[in-house]
């Protein structure tokens, strides 16, 4: 458990708390193309790291980031014209550039100054990887490139992301994702011939396509700090002198890379990205290093989860239907009784509220990894306080791994004997 | 029978500094630090949460847990903050030019 101190400081990113300070200092994914892909197209409402703003693709096919709000008189820019390479609001007609620079403010002189004076406010946005990233902070700490994770870097075709809207904090989200020792419950399915039996006895082993996960049911878990944020292993007995390792990578601040389930399998990962201190994006990314992704391929393990097609990207089903819930098949059929393990993390993660209280847990050893990840990203936030640069943020290539799955020997320290494995080219 | 397993170099571990060792041999996972110059080892693993004390923070020869925050003095392997209560094994150490062993029982 952490104190309410560290848990505000944790979990509050909004402009001027240390960690929102942190996150700015790194390039976020926060859209999909698809959102934005029409030159004059509608601009589009955003909220991210607890700032409105409005985004626009402009008529030269760039992309504009600008503060929702008009700096004359505070009207919303979303009722705004894109034209003609840029953006108007529509009450007194002030124009904007994709760059935040005022071009035209048709109710006033035609050679003010406050032309050159008045400037909207306006980030850095950029198309890269499947996705579209915003940098919101000190323009003199701005990377070069966003981290270069092998999701972003592999051909389109290799990839498929899909992002959804969760009601909580980043953290709550990051922190299911590390956690392994709750797949085997959580998302557990339950064989209904063995109702009567205690929990442990009905659950129906997973079907394993990796024939060591069957065979050793209670992994030993090892974290290590890596420079990317840390790496976790899963070790299994695989033989007389061997073991199965399966690596989970945290990447700074707030993504995941989870081992494939089939040998040479597609590979999955997520982000977290903050909307606001209450609310994310879960953006989740399957990919293939060599080959493209069959269509099959896109989601094996049910893991996107069905969300609105309105562009609200909301999950279809939500806490207002208790996710689901149908007792009859949670009596029989599965833990939960909810349909799809992105629900089923949904669901318990939104039950303990938007920001959860941490002061008021009770850890116990299965929680090794979140008790690491609370450390690194509080340690995230002194760095950027103490010093004003995040180091990670400089460094992309350090991002140049993957998570995998294989047979070490007994005596391999587990990140030497991974490494082959885990480094990306 | 107590045998000399190799740990780690001196080199590897910095002042102040604990790392989580698996030494050849064992199935074991030992923590080794280093405070003023002196080398420690114990057990790796809380004996009250039973997780690796090396995720936890070094304070002088005091190791705090990090899942419910009890300590351990790392010479002698005492309990020294509640909710620990057992003690920690602690094994001699022998260091030999740049290597560092201790003294382990199968």
């Amino acid at each position: 458990m952490i104190s309410k101190a560290d848990n505000e400081r944790l979990c509050r990113v909004g402009p001027g708390t240390p960690m929102g300070e942190a996150f700015r200092r790194f390039w976020i994914p926060f859209l999909l193309p698809e959102e934005l892909d029409t030159p004059d197209g509608a601009p589009l409402r955003v909220r991210l790291l607890g700032e409105d703003l409005i985004a626009f693709r402009n008529t030269n096919g760039e992309l504009g980031l600008l503060d929702r709000y008009c700096p004359h008189r505070r009207v919303d820019l979303f009722f705004g014209r894109n034209e003609q390479s840029g953006l108007r609001c529509p009450y007194h007609g002030w124009k904007f550039t994709v760059d935040g620079r005022v071009v035209e403010m048709p109710a006033e002189p035609e050679s003010t100054q406050m032309l050159q004076d008045t400037r909207i406010k306006s980030y850095p946005i950029m198309e890269w990887g499947g996705v579209i990233w915003a940098y919101m902070g000190d323009p003199a700490h701005k990377p070069d490139m966003p981290p270069l994770m092998e999701w972003a870097t592999v051909p389109d075709s290799h990839r498929y992301i899909t992002k959804r809207l969760q009601r909580t904090n980043y953290a709550q989200g990051v922190e299911g994702g590390i956690d392994s020792s709750h797949v085997g419950i959580l998302h557990s399915l339950l064989d209904p011939a063995k109702k009567d039996l205690p929990f442990r006895q009905k659950q129906v082993s997973p079907v394993s396509t990796v024939p060591w996960l069957a065979k050793d049911t209670a992994p030993k878990f090892f974290v290590r700090p890596a420079e990317h944020g840390m790496t976790i292993g899963a070790r299994r007995n695989a033989s007389e002198d061997s073991y199965y390792w399966r690596l989970t990578q945290f990447l700074l601040p707030f993504y995941t890379m989870i081992a494939p389930a089939k040998e040479n399998g597609p590979i999955m990962g997520h982000a977290w990205t903050p909307i606001d201190d209450n609310n994310c994006w879960v953006y989740t990314m399957t990919w293939l290093p060599d080959r493209p992704l069959s269509e099959a391929e896109r989601d094996l393990g049910v893991v996107h989860a069905p969300f609105k097609q309105d562009g609200s990207y909301e999950p279809v089903i939500d806490g207002s239907t208790d996710y689901g819930l149908n007792r009859e098949i949670q009596r029989l059929h599965s833990t939960t009784g909810i349909d799809g393990i992105g629900m089923q993390d949904s669901a318990v993660q939104e039950s303990m509220g938007p920001i959860v209280d941490r002061s008021l847990e009770t850890l116990g050893s299965g929680d090794a990894a979140i008790t690491r990840f609370r450390k690194i990203l509080l340690r995230l936030a002194d760095e950027v306080e103490q010093s004003g640069a995040a180091v990670a943020a400089q460094n992309p290539y350090w991002y140049k791994v993957r998570s995998a799955g294989m047979v070490l020997p007994h005596d391999t320290d587990f990140m030497e004997g991974a490494a082959k494995y885990t480094r990306v080219d | 029978m107590t045998s000399k397993v190799f740990l780690l170099r001196n080199g590897d571990l910095a002042e102040g500094g604990m790392r989580q060792v698996c030494p050849k041999g064992t199935n074991k996972e030992l923590a080794v630090y280093k405070v003023d110059g002196q080398v420690y080892v114990t057990d790796d693993m809380c004996t009250h949460g039973m997780v690796a004390l090396t995720e936890g923070d070094l304070e002088g020869t005091t190791v705090y847990c990090p899942l419910h925050g009890g300590a351990f003095d790392i010479c002698t392997g005492k309990a020294t903050e509640k909710p620990c209560v057992t003690p920690l094994t602690t094994y001699k150490v022998v260091i030999e030019a740049d290597d560092i062993y201790c003294m382990y029982e199968d």
